[in-house]
């Protein structure tokens, strides 16, 4: 009876999850990375590369002399330039339900971000943090530089 | 770093003329400062950003308009930067922004994932791009006209998005790379009223990026 109740339990959990939790693993891929530049992923750090892809919660960090590209899932495109690093905070991509959520934020650098099909569909589930404020979107593009305190 | 040198006299020049009542807009060095600029999208149409915090916000709708904003402080004066200005500041970042992804539509007959004899033709072609542009991925995205249910278009939908991949999967496409989705009738290329049948709505789309 018990062992039924644990099984039922498990499979109410596994109905009540999204099924973008399994579907939406990775978030967009890296594209013209030039330098030196890693994703932190939990803990572990990944060489940039072109064609790498990217998961929500990651962070990405260029060096010195580096630079690289993400295109999301939803065509959205975010750019850093040299010394910069920003986090994918909250990614969701479900037109179908009508869930959207897309939370960056620059920690430090320089950063270009051009809207994609979220920010078309749903522009007010758009964020983009820096040191300093928010950024709300409204179909279109931006940049952002931010200067560390001294 | 050139722009905030730039503007440091103009700035000097506004303490001169407002005196104390604007003191308080003075970053101190020990802060943060942000760039804002809002740019053309690239079909030259311009939208617009909101940029807050806890001091307040400023909005953004011109074409390469600007703004500085430390924590305590949002400005309500923009300026508008020189295409120079913003090369300078943003050079290798705008390097690095990736292209466009690359969008095919293919049409379906009414009710079926049945792909009118013009899009078939253009399955080949598809292939050939998502060869050029690898590493790349690929969403194919079904829609739905809103004839019938919100359910059942979404289902149909799916069907005709796994049709197109079953489709390219069978020509040789990486099977990887392929990711399948629908969002029913929900996103329509022609928005219509509820129980319209649409033609260019009935479609996959597919996406190389």
């Amino acid at each position: 009876m018990l062992r039924k109740k644990i099984i039922l339990s498990l499979l109410a959990v596994l109905l009540i999850m999204p099924p973008a939790a399994f579907a939406q693993e990775f978030v967009g891929g890296l594209r013209k990375v030039t330098g030196s530049g890693t994703i932190i992923r939990g803990g572990q750090q990944i060489i940039a590369k072109d064609g790498i892809r990217i998961k929500m919660g990651d962070k990405l960090i260029t060096g010195p002399n580096g630079a690289l590209g993400v295109i999301f899932t939803d065509n959205t495109r975010i750019s850093l330039g040299s010394d910069s690093e920003i986090k994918i905070d909250d990614y969701i991509f479900q037109p179908d339900q009508g869930t959207f959520s897309f939370l960056t934020e620059l920690v430090q650098g320089t950063a270009s971000y051009i809207s994609g099909t979220i920010g078309k569909l749903s522009p007010k589930s758009v964020r983009f943090k820096t040191p300093t404020a928010v950024v709300g979107v409204r179909g279109t593009s931006f940049l952002v530089k931010a200067t560390p305190k001294k | 770093m050139h722009i905030f040198s730039r503007l440091l006299p103009a700035f000097f020049i506004t303490v001169l003329l407002f005196g104390c009542a604007d003191q308080k807009i003075k970053p101190s060095p020990a802060e943060g400062k942000d760039l804002f600029v809002l740019l053309p999208d690239q079909n030259g149409k311009v939208g617009e950003i909101t940029i807050s915090n806890k001091a307040g916000s400023t909005t953004l709708s011109e074409a390469n308009e600007s703004a500085q904003v430390t924590s305590n402080n949002i400005t309500t004066r923009t300026e508008i930067l020189s295409d120079r200005d913003i090369q300078e500041n943003f050079h290798d970042t705008l390097q690095a922004i990736p292209g466009t992804a690359d969008q095919y539509i293919l049409f379906f007959s009414s009710g079926t994932i049945k792909l009118t004899r013009e899009s078939q033709k253009q399955l080949p072609l598809i292939l050939k791009r998502i060869k050029e542009r690898l590493p790349c991925e690929i969403s194919i995205i079904g829609h739905s006209d809103t004839e019938a249910g919100s359910e059942y278009n979404l289902s149909l939908a799916l069907k005709r998005a796994i049709h197109v991949k079953d489709k390219l999967l069978s020509i040789g496409a990486p099977r990887k790379l392929l990711e399948v989705s629908s969002h029913g009738e929900n996103d329509p290329m022609i928005p219509t009223k509820d129980d319209v049948a649409e033609p260019q709505n009935r479609r996959v789309e597919i996406f190389i990026r």
